[in-house]
């Protein structure tokens, strides 16, 4: 089992590196330069709105079976969404810092380097938290084509056989990996960026709205656990009398 | 009337007054101001926001620029700082045409625009390390502005940690340490409260008395400008144009007990009179009613 974890593991973070290597310099070429804007938005907008799982067949076609058609899966569903969030992010950035960066002297190439990336990597950060949340979707449908593979396979499987019980912990897992993952980012935020100390209500607010399923299921997770716990206990002590 | 009030009027100058200025006028040129003129397209149609602006400034002067909100005066500055196309006109710095940004001309914004992600001194050594400094050059002329503008204590301090006035004070830092030959300043004050306000002023003129450096200062509060400046450019609203240049004849070095001096006094009441006319006063005041019904309809 411990495998077949570090196999999911695995497939997301490597299809959501990916992403991020062609993803955010892309998005922020396109907030900063209406050059690239113009040129990669209307193409990423078209590609978004074609589900992922479409290209599934052609991916394993082209890629075979094993890992690699999985992790492309999950970079087509991640990327797009990353350059139109990435760009957007960008295009937040306050503006008088970039007037107040010329005044200095600053030139187009180093605006992006010392303004527009520092000024946008706490914002940038909590979308990346964000669409890491997405990947998890797409590890779930990835797993499932070609070869199946991971905590995918391994629920589809032992759903056939009706063994349900082995099912729950699977799914709680997964649950239980995507929110700790998420809590431990959100509490690396403020030791990064203590200067954003007070910044996004907002994205903060994101945040807790998108975990918000993985909550509840750890929630129910919890309470199962102590009705066994309790029902197990009883038993125990009826067993005793 | 009260005689008390009966004032000198601001031009009557004492002959040394009079030599400051012209003395002043012989000084190379800085900044050259020629037809400057500004359209806005706005959905509503074209906005004149500055029209036929003509001024000079000239070497180690500090020209304040004064006039009702909404005269252009942010468009002027951001103009002569290059963040601005001008419709008509040009700006000349020791001759060159202005043609964009660049690190000859310094700006404090009235909003505070360090950068949060940078120390103190490491925002001051943004210009320097931009125009290629070593790290190591950069940081020992920064900690010599941050010193001079007496923050030397918070050169390891991020801009969330320091109150209003204490950024603005960095900000001026900051712009110094590219040594420009001029520093626009566009209500750098107009966000603190009065008494810090007060304070700012008077390290603006310590800073002003110490380093070799031309100030054109925004503003739409009269006291500011005639304590601050040498002299004061009235603009007009709608469209903006300049109404007089006004020298004012308050001596140097300033304090706050001149404010109670009659060429303070004097001059104060001449650009009051130009801003408010008399006879202007006893406009409707602008309150918001809903219509009254016909009571013969409703
Ligand atoms: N980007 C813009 N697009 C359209 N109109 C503008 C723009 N910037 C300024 N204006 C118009 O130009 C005029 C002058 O604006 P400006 O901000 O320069 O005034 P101001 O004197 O600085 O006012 P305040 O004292 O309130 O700061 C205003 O009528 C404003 O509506
Ligand atoms: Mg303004």
């Amino acid at each position: 089992m411990g495998d077949r974890y570090r196999k999911s593991l695995r497939v997301i973070f490597m299809g959501f590196l990916w992403a991020c290597l062609i993803g955010i310099p892309l998005g922020i070429l396109c907030g900063v330069f209406d050059f690239f804007s113009k040129l990669f938005e209307p193409f990423v907008d078209f590609f978004r709105y074609m589900p992922a799982p479409t290209f599934s067949t052609l991916l394993v076609a082209v890629l075979l079976a094993g890992d690699a058609p999985k992790i492309a899966l999950v970079f087509i569903g991640t990327v797009f969404q990353m350059v139109l969030v990435v760009s957007k992010t960008t295009r937040l950035l306050d503006p008088s810092l970039l007037e107040a960066a010329q005044t200095l002297g600053a030139k187009p190439r180093q605006m992006v380097a010392r303004v527009v990336i520092p000024g946008i990597l706490p914002n940038l950060y909590n979308d990346l938290r964000i669409l890491l949340g997405w990947a998890w979707t797409w590890l779930v449908i990835a797993e499932l084509i070609g070869v199946k593979s991971g905590l995918t396979e391994f629920i589809e499987t032992q759903g056939r056989f009706r063994n349900f019980d082995r099912v729950y912990p699977i799914i709680i897992l997964i649950g239980v990996t995507g929110f700790v993952m998420d809590q431990m980012l959100s509490w690396l935020h403020g030791i990064f960026f203590p200067w954003a100390a007070r910044s996004g209500p907002l994205s903060r607010g994101i945040v807790t709205l998108l975990s918000f399923p993985f909550r509840v299921i750890a929630n129910v997770a919890r309470q199962r656990m102590a009705a066994a716990d309790s029902l197990s206990s009883s038993s125990n002590r009826n067993a005793n009398r | 009337m009260n005689p008390q009030l009966e004032l000198p009027g601001y031009r009557d100058q004492s002959p040394e007054v009079a030599a400051r200025f012209s003395r002043l006028r012989e000084r190379p040129v800085v900044l050259e101001v020629r037809g400057l003129g500004k359209k806005f397209e706005t959905p509503r149609g074209l906005i004149t926001a500055l029209d036929d602006v003509s001024f000079s400034v000239h070497k180690r002067e500090l020209m304040c620029v004064i006039g009702p909100s909404g005269c252009g005066k942010s468009t002027l500055v951001r103009i002569l700082a290059g963040l601005e196309t001008p419709s008509a006109g040009e700006v000349l710095v020791h001759g060159q045409p202005v043609l964009g940004p660049g690190p000859d001309r310094g700006m404090v914004f009235q909003g505070y625009t360090l950068f949060p992600w940078l120390s103190v001194k490491e925002n001051v050594m943004f210009g320097p390390r931009m125009a290629g400094k070593s790290a190591f050059s950069a940081e020992g002329e920064a900690r010599e502005w941050i010193d001079l503008v007496g923050l030397s204590k918070f050169e390891n301090a991020y801009p969330h940690q320091l109150s209003g006035g204490m950024k603005q004070r960095v900000a001026i830092a900051r712009a110094l340490a590219n040594q420009p030959r001029v520093l626009f300043m566009d209500e750098p004050f107009g966000a603190l409260d009065a008494q810090t306000r007060c304070q700012m002023q008077s390290y603006l003129l310590d800073i002003w008395r110490n380093v070799d450096i031309t100030i054109v200062f925004i503003t739409h509060d009269l006291d500011e400008a005639v304590f601050l400046s040498d002299r004061i450019l009235v603009l007009d609203a709608n469209p903006g144009r300049v109404h007089e240049l006004v020298e004012v004849p308050v001596p140097r070095p300033r304090s706050e007990a001149q404010i109670f001096e009659a060429p303070f006094v004097a001059t104060r009441k001449h650009i009051d009179r130009i801003m408010h006319p008399p006879g202007q006063e006893q406009k409707e005041t602008p309150v918001m009613r809903l219509a009254v019904a016909d009571p013969d309809v409703v």
